[in-house]
C-alpha cells in the first residue's frame, strides 16, 4: 500500500529536473529524514495517522521545492554555459592571433636580447651590439 | 518575501546551524528549537538551499551510518566559514543601522 511519503517521493520525482544522480541523492535524504520527522512525532503522543499528516504539512508544498530546486538547476546550467562559450571564444582568439602572426612573420627579426650585452657597458660592448642591431636589419 | 532576500537569511541560518555536522531534519529541528518556534522553515525549503551551498563550496556532505541507518551528514567547510564571518557581519551592520534608524524617529 502506497504511503503519504511514497506519494511525496513520487510527486516530487516527476517534478525535479537536472542530474539524475543529484535528484536520486535528493530524494533519498528526504526519504530518511522523513521516516525521523515521524518517529519524533510519534514520540511526542501522536497517532500514526496524525504524525503523517503533521509531517506532511510541516514538509510543504512539493512544488514549492521543486520550483526551488529547479531553479538553482537553471542556474547552475546557465553559469556552466557562459563559461563554456569564454573559454571558446578565448581559444578562437588565441587561435586567431597565431594564424596573424604566423602569417606577417616569415622575416622574423633577430630577438633583440640576442643582441644586448648584459652587464657590460663598455664602448666596445655598445659598438658590437650596434654591429649585431644593424646586420639584423634593425634602424635606431 | 523576495527569493533573494529570503535566500540571504536561510542561507546565514543554515551556515552557523552546520558548524556542528547535521543531516537536513537535523538542521531544520535545531534552527526550530535555538529560534524558539519562530523560525520553521518547511522542510522542502531546505534540501535546495543545502545542496545549492554544497555546489557552492559553503557545505560538504557524505553518507554516513547513524542508528543503523544512512543519513546523509552536511558540514561547514572552510571556504563557508569565511563567508560565514561575512554575513554575519553584514548582518550585524544592517541591524544595528536599521535600530539608528528607528531610534532618530
Amino acid at each position: 500500500m502506497r504511503t503519504a511519503k511514497d506519494q511525496l517521493l513520487d510527486e516530487l520525482a516527476s517534478s525535479l529536473r537536472g542530474p539524475r544522480r543529484a535528484r536520486r541523492r535528493l530524494l533519498a535524504e528526504i526519504d530518511e529524514d522523513f521516516e525521523d520527522a515521524l518517529r519524533a512525532e510519534r514520540a511526542a503522543g501522536l497517532s500514526a495517522r496524525s504524525a503523517e499528516a503533521e509531517v506532511l504539512a510541516r514538509f510543504g508544498c512539493p512544488d514549492d521545492m521543486a520550483e526551488r530546486w529547479n531553479g538553482d538547476q537553471a542556474e547552475r546550467r546557465g553559469a556552466i554555459r557562459r563559461n563554456a562559450v569564454l573559454v571558446v571564444l578565448a581559444a578562437v582568439i588565441a587561435g586567431a592571433l597565431g594564424v596573424t602572426q604566423y602569417a606577417t612573420g616569415t622575416n622574423s627579426p633577430v630577438p633583440r636580447s640576442k643582441c644586448i650585452q648584459t652587464g657590460e657597458n663598455s664602448a666596445r660592448a655598445r659598438a658590437e651590439t650596434d654591429a649585431c642591431r644593424a646586420s639584423a636589419g634593425f634602424a635606431d | 518575501m523576495a527569493r533573494e532576500q529570503f535566500s540571504g537569511h536561510l542561507d546565514l541560518l543554515l551556515l552557523t546551524a552546520l558548524q556542528k555536522p547535521r543531516h537536513g531534519y537535523g538542521v531544520i529541528e535545531h534552527v526550530r528549537r535555538v529560534s524558539g518556534g519562530r523560525f520553521d522553515y518547511p522542510y522542502g525549503t531546505v534540501y535546495p538551499a543545502l545542496h545549492r551551498l554544497e555546489a557552492d563550496g559553503l557545505l560538504r556532505s557524505r553518507w554516513r551510518e547513524v542508528d543503523g541507518r544512512r543519513r546523509r551528514i552536511y558540514e561547514i567547510t572552510c571556504r563557508g566559514k569565511t563567508a560565514l564571518a561575512g554575513r554575519r557581519r553584514e548582518w550585524e551592520q544592517f541591524t544595528s543601522t536599521v535600530a539608528a534608524v528607528l531610534e532618530q524617529a
